[in-house]
C-alpha cells in the first residue's frame, strides 16, 4: 500500500473511533440526565457543552481534511430546515441566552452536503453570538434548479469595513479568526450546473447579514 | 408531511449495532419518538437471523458492524431474499467517510442514511424526511414487491410528472426499474438528464451500465473510470469494470479492477466470490486463495454460502502447498482440510458435494505427500460416485484424474475405457486424451513393473502358477516391454516343461512372441530370446504328436 493512502486509511479509521466515542458520549450524556434529578442538571452543563465543542471541533476538523484534499464530497437531496434546525441544537447549548430563529420553510429543498452546511451555519451563529448579537434569524430563499440562498442575519454589530473589503479575515483577539473563510471554503465546495457556491457578507440597519449561495 | 409518532405506531423496527451505549441510546431515541415494536442486534448474523424470522417495516443499521458483515450487506441479503419488502425501510447510521459506499450503491440502496453523531432532534428530522418520501413513493413500491415492474415504471412517471421535489429518489428508482426491464436507452437518457443538473454518483453508474448494455464498452469503461476520480470509494464501479473487461477478454484487467475494489470494501462476499473465480481461472492462486477464504467466512451466515466456495477455497489452497515440511503450508493444508470438513458435515446428504469433496481432499492429501490418506479419501470419492444415479461425466474424469494420481492405474483404465465410449464435449475428450496419455505413459509402466516385480518372485520361489498370473497381469498393458514379455514365455514354457504342453498355453505364448517381433542380434536379451523361441517350437511340436 501506499504510504499516502496508508496514511488517509489510518486517519478515516481513527475519525470513525472519534465518532463513535461522540456518539456513545452523548448517549450516556443523555442517560445521566435521564437518571438525575432536575437539581442537578446545571452541574451537568459544562460537561454537555465541552462535548458538544469537541463534536464541533472534530466534524470541523474532518471537514477541513476533506476540503484540504480536494475529496468528493456527498451531496444528496437536502432539507434547509432541517440543517439549520440541527445547527441550532448544537449553538443553543453553547449559547443559551441567544434567541435563534429558524425562518426556513419546511419545504425548502436543495442539493448539498448537509454536515458541511450545518458546520457553516454553527460557524456564522457563533460569529454572531461572540459580536454581541443577542438574536439570529436563518432565512432561506430558493432559486432556479435548486439552488438556495441561506442567510443569518443578526442584531450585532456588524461585519468590520475592513472584512466586508475583504482586507482582512477577521478583527477578533481570540480563537482562529477563520471562521468566515471556513464557510467560503465550504461554499466553494459546492458546484451544480455550472455554477459555484460562494459567501456574501453585508451589513443591514439590524447587523450582519451572510449568505450562502448553494447551486 | 408525515406524524412520525404515527407512523412509528404499530411498525416493527430492527436496530442493528454492534456498541452496546449506541444501540441502547437508538432503542430509546426510537420509543421516544413513537416506536413501540424494537428488536435489537448486535451484530449482522444475528440482524440476518431476526430479519428471516419477522417481517421488520424499518431497519436501522450501522454501517460499520465489527469484523462480520456491515449494514449494506445486511441490506443486500436482506432485499435479495426478499425478506424485506420494498416497501419496508432501510435506514444506515454511518460516518463520514463510508458515506460514498452507502450512497452510491445501485441496485441495492437504501432508502436513507444518518450521520454520526446524531441527536434526537437530527434522528427524528432524518425519519420524518426518509419516511414521508417512501410514502409518497409508496405505488412504486409496491408494485416491486408484486413484481409488477411496468405499473412501477408508470408510478415513477407519474411522480415524476407531479412531485419534482422527489426527481432524485423517483428516479432512482426509475432507473433501476428501466435497467431490470432492460430498456436501456430510456434509462439512459434519464440518467443523462439528471447528471446535467446534478452530480450524483449513482447516476453516473446507471449511465455507463445503459451504455455498456447498448453495445459502447469502451465508453462505458471511460465512464467508470472517470467516476472514480471524482469518487475514488465508489467499489460498485470496479465491478463494472471488471465485468466489462471480462467481456472483452482482459482477464488481467478485471482481476486487477476487482482487486482495488476489494482493497476498499472487503466484507461484500459476491465480490470475494468473483476475485476468487477470476484469479482462479488467471491461475493467481496466492490472489483466489484469500478470495475465497474470505467467500467462506463471510458466506457462512448468509444467503451466499455455498459448496463451490469451500472446494474452491480448498483447491486454490492446494496450488500453493509446496513445501509440506514448512510450517505455513502445514497451517494452509489444515485450513483447507477445516473446510472439507465443513462442507461435509453442513452438506452430509450432498452426495455429489461430497464425491467431490473427497476428490479435493484426496489431492489437498496428495500435495502434502501423504499417499495414504490420499488414497483414502479416493477411495471415499470412489464409494460415493457409485451411489450417485447419474454422475457427471466431469466427475468421472475427476475420479480418473485422483486414481492416476494415487497410483490406482487398474481402477484409472476402466474407468478410462468406460468413458471412451460415452457421449463427452471436446472440452472432456481433450481432458479424457490427456488422462488417457498420462496413464499410459507413466502409470501403467509402474504398475506393469509391479505386476513384473511380483511374478518373478514368484517364479523364483517355483510358483509358477502364481507367477504367471502376475506376469499376464503385467503384459495385460500394451507398455509392458520385451523383458516382461520374455519373462511370461519363460514362466509358461516352465509350467508346459514340468506338467505337459498345451495348445493354449502354447497359443498364450505365439502371441506374446509376436508382440516382440523380430529381435535384432545384437540385443543383450537376444539369446535369451532364440532359447526361448526354440523350447517354444520343441513344445509345440510334442503338443501336435
Amino acid at each position: 500500500m501506499k504510504q499516502n493512502l496508508k496514511f488517509e486509511y489510518l486517519v478515516a479509521a481513527f475519525v470513525h473511533d472519534l465518532k463513535n466515542q461522540l456518539q456513545s458520549l452523548k448517549s450516556q450524556q443523555d442517560l445521566i440526565i435521564d437518571e438525575l434529578p432536575e437539581k442537578y442538571y446545571s452541574k451537568l452543563t459544562p460537561l454537555i457543552r465541552q462535548t458538544n465543542q469537541i463534536k464541533e471541533d472534530t466534524l470541523r476538523l474532518v471537514s477541513l481534511f476533506r476540503l484540504e484534499h480536494n475529496e468528493h464530497l456527498a451531496m444528496d437531496d437536502s432539507w434547509p430546515r432541517d440543517t439549520a434546525s440541527n445547527a441550532i441544537e448544537s449553538c443553543q447549548l453553547q449559547f443559551p441566552e441567544l434567541i435563534i430563529d429558524n425562518h426556513i420553510s419546511i419545504d425548502a429543498q436543495g442539493f448539498y452536503n448537509e454536515q458541511l452546511v450545518q458546520l457553516a451555519l454553527v460557524t456564522l451563529i457563533t460569529n454572531s453570538a461572540q459580536a454581541g448579537a443577542k438574536h439570529v434569524k436563518l432565512l432561506c430563499e430558493e432559486g432556479d434548479k435548486q439552488s438556495l440562498n441561506i442567510i443569518v442575519h443578526d442584531d450585532g454589530s456588524g461585519f468590520n469595513q475592513d472584512i466586508l473589503d475583504g482586507l482582512t479575515d477577521t478583527t477578533k483577539a481570540e480563537g482562529t479568526g477563520l471562521g468566515l473563510s471556513f464557510v467560503e471554503m465550504i461554499c466553494q465546495a459546492h458546484h451544480s450546473s455550472g455554477q459555484q457556491g460562494h459567501l456574501i457578507i453585508s451589513n443591514s440597519k439590524a447587523g450582519a447579514m451572510a449568505s450562502l449561495f448553494l447551486p | 408531511m408525515i406524524n412520525l409518532e404515527t407512523a412509528l405506531a404499530g411498525r416493527r423496527i430492527l436496530i442493528v449495532d454492534d456498541l452496546v451505549e449506541a444501540r441502547s441510546s437508538l432503542k430509546k431515541m426510537a420509543a421516544i419518538l413513537g416506536g413501540g415494536d424494537i428488536d435489537i442486534a448486535t451484530d449482522g448474523i444475528e440482524a440476518m437471523e431476526l430479519i428471516h424470522e419477522n417481517q421488520y417495516d424499518i431497519v436501522l443499521s450501522d454501517y460499520n458492524l465489527g469484523r462480520a458483515k456491515d449494514g449494506q450487506q445486511i441490506l443486500e441479503e436482506a432485499r435479495f431474499t426478499e425478506r424485506l419488502k420494498a416497501t419496508s425501510l432501510f435506514i444506515v447510521i454511518t460516518g463520514e467517510n463510508a458515506i460514498d459506499m452507502v450512497m452510491g450503491a445501485l441496485e441495492y440502496d437504501p432508502d436513507g442514511y444518518i450521520t454520526k453523531p446524531y441527536t434526537l432532534n437530527m434522528l427524528k428530522e432524518r425519519l420524518i424526511r426518509i419516511i414521508t418520501i417512501k410514502e409518497e413513493l409508496r405505488l412504486v413500491n409496491k408494485a416491486i414487491d408484486l413484481q409488477k415492474y411496468d405499473l412501477a415504471i408508470k408510478h415513477c412517471l407519474e411522480v415524476l410528472e407531479k412531485k419534482p421535489r422527489l426527481r432524485l429518489p423517483a428516479s432512482r428508482l426509475f432507473g433501476q426499474l428501466l435497467i431490470r426491464q432492460k430498456q436501456y436507452q430510456q434509462g439512459l437518457k434519464v440518467y443523462s438528464q439528471l447528471l446535467n443538473d446534478r452530480s450524483v454518483s449513482w447516476a453516473k453508474l446507471g449511465q455507463a451500465i445503459c451504455i455498456y448494455k447498448l453495445g459502447d464498452p469502451e465508453s462505458a469503461l471511460a465512464l467508470l473510470k472517470h467516476t472514480l476520480v471524482d469518487h475514488p470509494l465508489y467499489v460498485q464501479c470496479y465491478d463494472w469494470i471488471a465485468k466489462i473487461l471480462l467481456n472483452q477478454g482482459k482477464p488481467l484487467e478485471a482481476q486487477e479492477a476487482l482487486e482495488k475494489a476489494i482493497a476498499i470494501s472487503p466484507k461484500a462476499v459476491l465480490r470475494q466470490m468473483e476475485l476468487g473465480r477470476v484469479a482462479f481461472e488467471n491461475d493467481d492462486m496466492a490472489v483466489a486463495e484469500p478470495a475465497f477464504k474470505y467467500s467462506v467466512r463471510l458466506g457462512r451466515y448468509s444467503c451466499h454460502k455455498s459448496v463451490k466456495n469451500y472446494l474452491q477455497f480448498a483447491r486454490s489452497a492446494q496450488a500453493l502447498l509446496n513445501n509440506p515440511k514448512d510450517r505455513q503450508t502445514q497451517n494452509k493444508a489444515s485450513e483447507a482440510f477445516r473446510a472439507l470438513d465443513e462442507l461435509k458435515e453442513d452438506y452430509a446428504e450432498d452426495k455429489e458435494s461430497l464425491f467431490e469433496a473427497s476428490i479435493v481432499e484426496s489431492k489437498t492429501h496428495l500435495n502434502m505427500e501423504n499417499q495414504g490418506e490420499a488414497k483414502r479419501s479416493a477411495n471415499n470419492a470412489e464409494q460415493l460416485l457409485a451411489k450417485l444415479e447419474s454422475p457427471k461425466m466431469n466427475y468421472k474424469l475427476q475420479m480418473t484424474e485422483t486414481f492416476i494420481d494415487t497410483e490406482q492405474a487398474d481402477k484409472a483404465q476402466t474407468l478410462i475405457d468406460e468413458l471412451k465410449d460415452l457421449k463427452l464435449t471436446d472440452k472432456q475428450k481433450i481432458k479424457l486424451n490427456n488422462l488417457d496419455n498420462n496413464l499410459n505413459s507413466e502409470m501403467l509402466q509402474r504398475q506393469t513393473t509391479s505386476f513384473n516385480d511380483k511374478g518373478v518372485a514368484h517364479y523364483e520361489r517355483g510358483e509358477l502358477e502364481q507367477a504367471i498370473a502376475a506376469f499376464n497381469q503385467a503384459t495385460s498393458y500394451e507398455q509392458a516391454g520385451t523383458s516382461v514379455l520374455l519373462n511370461s514365455i519363460q514362466a509358461k514354457i516352465s509350467l508346459m516343461e514340468r506338467n505337459s504342453p498345451d495348445k493354449k498355453t502354447l497359443k498364450e505364448c505365439r502371441t506374446l512372441l509376436l508382440r516382440i517381433g523380430e529381435m535384432a542380434k545384437n540385443d543383450d536379451r537376444f539369446a535369451r530370446y532364440a532359447r526361448l523361441r526354440k523350447t517354444y517350437d520343441r513344445l509345440c511340436r510334442a503338443a501336435s504328436e
